[in-house]
């Protein structure tokens, strides 16, 4: 089920009750960099700290209890990101909003043999793989520089895909997602891995390859992007209503969803919190 | 140590990590990020909470 109408909305919502709001706090000691995506999950305050800790390069899931609490299980209704709001200290920042599916943690930066991947767990949310992407997120310190590329199996289920080649950037530090930022020179990406030619998505990944040492350990994470918000100024609470802003193309929360944000600032954000609001709503 | 090490040291010899990371933190000396990562996984194999 979903909304039908706008009545159905208000019928639902407002007077059924059908919502959920909820709060998130984080912040980091870590100096981040202007121009690199950083992993919000990985910053404390609440939600809890994520550490991507688990079973070496086997994929694993996050508890969506541990996540931005976004309610209980609605099925067989369906969820909606309704609206965010935040604010921080520092601006402008962009916030981008996820479900992280799936992760495969404590790939060695140090080796430059193929690390293959244990799939014993596969997605339980977005199975066939379509508009999930991949980043690779520090888990330590690191030096950078080093080229890397993933093999996968693609949304149509072909395997043995081989993304495009990424490089490290050099910021350094944990949390920091290292294929992204100004610093990785004429391969500077965004916060996902460039897929190849003709895909839309990942079902899972097979191996993570460095081509020379980069240092560090790396988690790699399997997500699905939920919509964005900027933060224009500093200390001035951004909101988007998702039914308003994107003609009511609220994004689906899928029941056991761990959600959770992506950072771009163009600043250190380090002791800066970044805090605010989600509502969700289903019907 | 460096990271590489203690990361093979996990995957080798998990416990006697762990019990380096203890004597670590009763010795006051904080845990670095990568460490910390690797130890809340440690924790996890070693204590196990009443949900386990």
């Amino acid at each position: 089920m979903s909304f039908i109408s706008l009545s159905d909305y208000s019928n639902k919502v407002v007077i059924g009750g059908q919502t959920h709001s909820s709060t998130f706090r984080k912040t980091t000691t870590v100096v981040t960099t202007a121009g690199v995506w950083f992993d919000g999950s990985n910053m404390s305050g609440h939600p809890v700290t994520n550490f991507y800790a688990s079973t070496p390069l086997k994929a694993e899931y996050l508890l969506a209890r541990e996540g931005i609490q976004h309610g209980s299980n609605v099925s067989s209704d369906q969820k909606h990101l309704k609206r965010v709001t935040a604010m921080c200290s520092v601006a402008p920042v962009n916030l981008l909003f996820i479900d992280s599916l799936l992760y495969y943690p404590f790939i060695d930066g140090d080796s430059t043999d193929e690390q293959v991947f244990d799939n014993t767990n596969s997605l339980t949310r977005e199975t066939t793989g379509v508009g999930v992407n991949a980043y690779v997120v520090a888990q330590g310190t690191y030096i950078g520089g080093a080229e890397f590329f993933i093999t996968y199996t693609n949304q149509a289920g072909v395997s043995g895909r081989t993304s495009k080649l990424c490089r490290s950037n050099l910021a350094t530090t944990a949390g920091t997602i290292i294929s992204s930022g100004a610093s990785s020179g004429a391969m500077s990406n965004a916060w996902f891995i460039p897929l190849a030619d003709g895909d839309t998505g990942i079902r899972s990944v097979q191996s993570f390859t460095f081509l020379s040492a980069n240092g560090g350990i790396f988690a790699l994470v399997l997500c699905k992007d939920l919509g964005n918000l900027s933060i224009r100024e500093a200390n001035v609470p951004a909101e988007k209503d998702f039914l308003i802003d994107t003609g009511l193309n609220m994004p689906i929360i899928p029941d056991g969803a761990y959600l959770s944000f992506l950072v771009l600032p163009n600043a250190s954000i380090a002791s800066a919190p970044i805090y605010g609001n989600i509502q969700t709503t289903w019907g | 140590m460096t990271q590489a090490e203690e990361l093979a040291l996990m995957k080798s010899k998990p416990l006697q990590l762990f019990k380096m990371y203890l004597a670590q933190l009763e010795e006051g000396t904080p845990l670095d990020e990568a460490q910390t990562a690797k130890f809340e996984y440690l924790k996890k194999l070693f204590i196990k909470d009443e949900e386990d």
